[in-house]
């Protein structure tokens, strides 16, 4: 018997007891459904850590100063200086750039807000490639040298200072400080929000002087590529140890590692919701076989007549396969509908985009028509082994 | 046609062995109607099922159109069954929720005969024994009579080496027997090697030879002298 008469064959037996056809369905349904659900939250949550690593510099590492569990916090003792020198004494450093962060009521022409201060210097867009200059411009080179009091608010806080009306060229105080409005950033928003984006970026030599405090919170390092990060790391260290003739003062980290750490988090849970699914997957492939074991008693009689027509074991066997594959080939279908529809519902509330893989529905596809064929063996290899005069005879 | 020489089939327990037939001896020639008689518990279903290919023999040889099933495996005697075998059984046994056609068109199936060559060859199988115009109905639309008949036509489609027939009438009232031995008939006449078992004596009647079993052996194997012939109703018409 051909392939297209088995289906057919096959198709008939599913059809005389649809109910309980879709019982068994709804196994593997739930089954592929939670497969599909976590492996696209899965593979969005991958997808979105690389995003993050991307926007935030992938490569960019930050000096701290450290803390130390006797003394407590330590002095900073960064300069402005430093990160200008850096680039020059390791090939392996690209940019290094300052940063001194404030805190404090930003106010405007007609209302104030909370905003943090970021001082640090012209090269902040080149370690910072979430940021864009959506109007105005950044400030230059000689801006910062000469401490100029000029200000660039992220679009969040201009919007919240301004409302609708272009902010350019306004005049801000913070504190004692004012500053003239030279330019908008977009800050693409991040995963894990550090709180910065109700922002505002200045020339630190600016904040320095009007505070009075020739404070560097920390230097954010671009190293040239990743294969150069841990030896721009040691560079770093060895030379601000030099310079500032201290020993384990200063605490270097990635963000790489910062976001590792979320990263494996989130492939630790995939994990764990991946075995679950699979065992909910296993259970729906037992419904199966059980749903199959009974048809086969059921059928007996009509397996006893094909035999005695000429039914060989193979056509008897070729007939079950294919009706429990087409049980689960169809559970498998739904189950990846629902299941991509649930990763999108869920993504709504878990703050991560789904990403769908087309790996993920063959994978789906293969392992359902899997279940089926492996849980539909035993059940097709009774039904094809029994003696055509006992099945006859069967009751 | 079919030669069967000392065929034995014995059945073992722990505590008794049982010769379900001993040393049977049969030649059975092309175009010709016997039936088996015997009572029950005589042996004639154990040996119809051998002649069925349905059981294998303890003992003895079995050719059947130049084949010795003896010698074959499972596939092969599922190869016999369906080139070699026409089955009508007590029963019916048609597939319940296929229609006569579809029912008709199953044994085709296992010999891999094409959907188009299928189809006709299965209507012309139902024309031949009336059911030209019942080729949609399941079997539960039709009476036990037309369900014969199509089990009839099942058992002729692949033009087989012989008929089987296992008590064909024992479901049926006398009108619709008379019809199917009518058929029977028919068939012997147009040159088709039936085998037919039966404990009703008229009904072997209808045979041109009878066989008698008892106890696992032929006790008789005679000629019928006073032959009974069926006329079919208006309704059959044998082409």
């Amino acid at each position: 018997m051909n392939l297209l008469e088995s289906f057919r064959t096959a198709l008939e037996g599913i059809g005389t007891n649809k109910l309980r056809a879709t019982l068994t369905m709804s196994g593997i349904i739930i089954g592929i459904m939670s497969v599909i659900a976590v492996i696209t939250l899965g593979n969005g949550s991958q997808q979105s850590y690389t995003d993050q690593l991307e926007k935030l510099g992938a490569t960019n590492f930050s000096v701290y100063f450290g803390w130390d569990p006797e003394q407590g916090s330590k002095l900073t003792d960064l300069t402005v200086e430093d990160a200008y020198a850096l680039p020059q004494q390791s090939p392996n450093i690209e940019e290094a750039v300052p940063f001194a962060s404030y805190f404090g009521t930003i106010r405007g022409p007609k209302k104030g807000k909370d905003a943090s201060i970021q001082g640090t210097n012209e090269d902040l867009l080149k370690v910072q490639p979430n940021l864009k200059i959506v109007a105005g411009r950044y400030f230059t080179a000689k801006e910062v040298r000469e401490g100029r009091p000029v200000i660039v608010l992220t679009e969040k806080l201009a919007a919240g200072l301004f409302g609708g009306e272009d902010p350019l060229g306004k005049r801000l105080t913070y504190d004692t400080a004012s500053a003239v409005v030279i330019g908008v950033v977009r800050e693409d928003k991040l995963m894990f929000d550090n709180g910065r984006s109700e922002g505002a970026y200045m020339p630190i030599t600016y904040l320095q002087n009007v505070t009075g405090l020739k404070i560097v919170h920390t230097i954010t390092v671009k190293a040239k590529s990743k294969e150069t990060m841990e030896a721009a790391k040691k560079q770093t260290e060895k030379y601000l140890n030099r310079r500032h003739d201290r020993e384990n003062y200063y605490q270097i980290d990635s963000i790489e590692n910062a976001l590792g750490e979320m990263d494996s988090f989130s492939g630790t849970l995939t994990t764990i919701f991946s075995v679950a699914a699979g065992i909910a997957l296993f259970v729906g492939g037992i419904g199966v076989m059980n749903i199959m074991l009974v048809s086969v008693t059921e059928r007996t009689r009509e397996i006893g007549i094909r035999k005695a027509l000429g039914a060989r074991y193979g056509d008897i066997m070729l007939q079950f396969l294919i009706e429990s594959m087409i049980v689960c080939l169809i559970g498998g279908t739904i189950g990846i509908l629902l299941g991509i529809g649930t990763a999108m519902f869920a993504s709504q509330y878990v703050d991560v985009p789904p990403l769908l893989s087309w790996e993920s529905i063959v994978i789906a596809f293969g392992f359902s028509s899997a279940i089926g064929i492996f849980f539909g063996l035993y059940p097709a290899h009774k039904a094809a082994r029994l003696n055509p005069i006992d099945a006859l005879r069967y009751e | 046609m079919l030669h069967i020489e000392e065929l034995t089939k014995q059945y073992k327990t722990d505590e008794l062995e049982l010769f379900a037939l001993q040393n049977v001896n049969i030649h059975v020639a092309q175009g010709e109607f016997v039936a088996i008689v015997g009572p029950s518990g005589s042996g004639k279903s154990t040996f119809m099922n051998m002649l069925g290919c349905l059981d294998r023999p303890t003992s003895g040889s079995y050719v059947l159109d130049g084949i010795d099933v003896t010698q074959l495996k499972d596939s092969g005697l599922a190869q016999v069954r369906n080139q070699k075998i026409g089955f009508v059984f007590q029963s019916f046994h048609l597939l319940p929720r296929a229609t006569s056609l579809r029912n008709v068109e199953l044994p085709m199936m296992y010999a891999g005969v094409g959907m188009t060559e299928r189809k006709k060859r299965a209507k012309a199988a139902l024309q031949r024994v009336g059911l030209g115009q019942r080729m949609d109905h399941k079997p539960t639309q039709l009476s036990g009579g037309q369900r014969q008949r199509v089990a009839i036509a099942r058992a002729l489609v692949n033009q087989p080496a012989i008929l089987l027939a296992d008590e064909p009438t024992g479901n049926l009232d006398s009108r619709s027997s008379i019809e199917i031995m009518a058929i029977f008939q028919e068939l012997h006449a147009q040159g088709v090697t039936i085998l037919l078992v039966t404990h009703e004596a008229d009904i072997a009647q209808h045979a041109e030879r009878v066989i008698t079993f008892r106890d696992g052996h032929i006790i008789r194997d005679e000629r019928v002298e006073k032959r009974l012939f069926a006329t079919a109703s208006e309704e059959v018409i044998l082409t």
